[in-house]
């Protein structure tokens, strides 16, 4: 069993720039107008991202909006992917709470 | 049949052993999805030794287990990269790569199976801006879990014999 071939190295530079070209793909825009919070695929709320606005959720996680940026405040969820995150300000950012099935999205109009 | 009993619970015990260790201390809470993937040992392990019914049946009890501990969702993102993951290594293992490219090949897979299953299950498509991160994330720890493979693999045929 060989740990590596010379082949490897091709396909790693390969993986490397096809993860090069998606990053700029998705590179996200500019500032994003409205955010959307959906709840187990379900939309609860869409919002204009300039717009004061506290969201307190079912399942315990609160979404917060401070006029500028939205981000999760507080959740229940042991890992705090959703909190860790951090302030979404830019079109198509998201941040999502898997154990609680909520996402929030940064979009435009 | 016994033995084999025996081995399969083994292996599953340290697959759910090496991944509760890797929450507990190994997890990057800035970036969500990024992960070690430590559990993939046992699995690489069986496919390499022993064969790819026990490498699937080790996915399998894995999903059952998220399912149990964490939920449906859970359970269900587990099988989509578990599975993924497992298919894809046994096919490079059948074209005699090397080992570093059957487990980076395990990692990517894993991620953006699990990525498209979220996708799926919430029916949203921005998840997928965040497959440059774990494309490159299951690269990296890809190589690393074939070196630590390459390198536990003498005691782990100790312990666990051959067919």
């Amino acid at each position: 069993m060989k740990l590596f071939s010379k082949k490897d190295l091709i396909i790693l530079a390969l993986i490397l720039a096809i993860a090069g070209i998606l990053f700029v793909i998705f590179k996200n825009g500019s500032h994003g107008t409205l955010y959307e919070v959906s709840v187990n695929g379900k939309e609860v709320c869409r919002e204009s991202i300039y717009k004061k606005h506290r969201i307190p959720l079912e399942c315990g996680a609160v979404i917060v909006c401070d006029g500028e940026g939205v981000y999760f405040e507080v959740s229940d969820c042991p890992d705090l992917v959703c909190v860790n995150t951090g302030r979404l300000t830019r079109d198509g950012e998201w941040a999502a709470c898997l154990p609680n099935e909520v996402f929030l999205k940064v979009v435009s109009e | 049949m016994t033995r084999r009993i025996t081995r399969t619970a083994l292996l599953f015990a340290l697959c759910i052993i090496l991944s509760a260790v890797e929450s507990a201390f190994l997890t990057l809470p800035t970036l969500p999805g990024v992960k070690l993937g430590l559990s993939n040992l046992p699995v690489m392990y069986s496919l390499y030794t022993v064969n790819f019914p026990l490498a699937l049946s080790l996915c399998l009890a894995r999903s059952l287990f998220a399912f149990i501990t964490r939920g449906v969702s859970a359970g269900l993102l587990s099988l989509a990269g578990g599975g993924l993951s497992v298919l894809l290594m046994q096919l490079l293992l059948k074209a005699r790569s090397s080992l570093s490219l059957v487990s980076v090949t395990g990692g990517i897979s894993h991620n953006l199976g699990q990525l498209v299953a979220v996708g799926l299950l919430w029916g949203t498509s921005s998840v997928i801006s965040l497959s440059p991160i774990l494309i490159i994330s299951g690269t990296v720890f890809g190589i690393l879990n074939a070196v630590l493979l390459k390198a536990t693999l003498p005691y782990l045929e100790k312990i666990g014999g051959g067919k």
